[in-house]
């Protein structure tokens, strides 16, 4: 993940949010919580992840294009993965 | 008999139909029956945490207004609804968010008529009917048959909403295997994440993930890892290579189902990868 959550918290600090919200990682937390759980200072990453994904998804970009999910994937691929890629993704 | 709401979802009526199957029959022969909800919809699959998107909780919503109306209890088995379920639920009951829950209520026809304990199928085992119970109808133990229990993020986590189990070590699936007659082993990544849904855009990132619980579950001696969600099942089970002595991955409603005397064409093992049968075969439990 790059940046990993330290570091991102560090570029927020530094007011360099646009670095942020460039970043791969945002897309690639899944909000699996264990950083915030393990963090000291109780700083909940996902939320902020979310909250930058949500400023790049309000503006109407996408990062998941549902046309270009294959058909053996579609075949194969439980469908509880599709409506959260494109939910957490897409517009 | 008690009979509790069933929640299934979409994965559990299609590609996770053994999940399902074996729950249903498997809670039979414990002592309990999984009534399924009429009209359930969508659970929205992922919890959305943007605090203003109220309109992505209205799924859940609709599905707890609707439990509410039948009882005080609501029982899921996909790791995936359970999450969202119970932090939807927490977000209508939490004392002090009763202005929003009001504001979520409104958005759906159906009226929420009391609060509804959102449960894990392994919470009634636990809580509901209790180890010594669930060990009195295993007839056939498991024997020895030495379990990795992977647990994953949405079970476990966040831990003040989900209060299930320790968020990072939780014991629950490890109890019901002993008691199943399995010997659970240690298992470091058993609270890590599979990439969940990153498997749809970047299969390589969900992969690496799965790969290494895989890993850290065989350097501890398991024989079989066992799973409580089909995106987590997939991950595991689907985008690895099957080379020799790769570990099988189940349900762990498939090994319920086993130690409780269901016959093999009812545990669903055409939808594991590998060679189950075999691998069940040898350790004398088929």
């Amino acid at each position: 993940m790059d940046p990993p959550p330290s570091k991102a918290i560090r570029l927020l600090q530094l007011g360099r949010a646009s670095e942020l919200l460039e970043s791969d990682g945002i897309w690639m937390c899944a909000s699996c919580l264990v950083c915030g759980t393990r963090c000291p200072r109780a700083v909940d990453y996902a939320r902020i992840a979310e909250a930058c994904r949500a400023i790049i998804l309000r503006s109407r970009q996408s990062r998941v294009d549902p046309d270009t999910v294959t058909a053996p994937d579609l075949e194969e691929i439980p469908q509880q993965a599709f409506i959260a890629a494109f939910r957490k993704s897409s517009v | 008999m008690t009979k509790y709401t069933y929640y299934p979802g979409c994965t559990l009526y299609t590609k996770a139909r053994s999940l399902d199957l074996c729950a249903r029959k498997a809670a039979e022969k414990v002592g309990f029956q999984l009534v399924e909800m009429p009209s359930w919809n969508c659970c929205g699959a992922i919890y959305n945490a943007t605090s203003d998107d109220l309109a992505a909780q209205v799924g859940p919503v609709r599905n707890l207004a609707k439990a509410s109306q039948l009882g005080s209890t609501l029982v899921t088995l996909c790791a995936a609804c359970h999450n969202v379920l119970k932090r939807v639920q927490n977000r209508l009951d939490q004392p002090g968010n009763e202005v929003e829950s009001e504001r979520l209520k409104t958005f759906v026809d159906e009226k929420y008529e009391r609060p509804v304990k959102v449960l894990h199928y392994l919470e009634v085992l636990k809580n509901e009917i209790g180890w010594d119970k669930v060990k009195e109808k295993v007839t056939k133990p498991l024997g020895k048959l030495k379990v990795a229990s992977y647990y994953g993020c949405l079970m476990v986590r966040p831990k003040e909403v989900l209060s299930f189990d320790d968020p990072e070590n939780p014991k629950v699936m490890d109890d019901l295997m002993r008691v199943l007659g399995a010997e659970p082993t240690r298992f470091d990544f058993k609270a890590e994440c599979c990439g969940g849904y990153l498997v749809v855009n970047r299969r390589d990132v969900a992969k690496g993930a799965s790969q290494k619980i895989l890993d850290n579950a065989k350097a501890w001696g398991a024989d079989a890892v066992v799973t409580t969600c089909p995106l987590c099942q997939y991950n595991l089970d689907k985008l690895r290579a099957l080379t020799d002595g790769a570990l099988p991955v189940f349900y762990f409603t498939q090994l319920l189902g086993i130690a409780v005397g269901l016959g093999q064409d009812e545990l669903g093992l055409e939808h594991n990868s590998g060679d189950p049968v075999g691998f069940l075969k040898s350790k004398g439990l088929l």
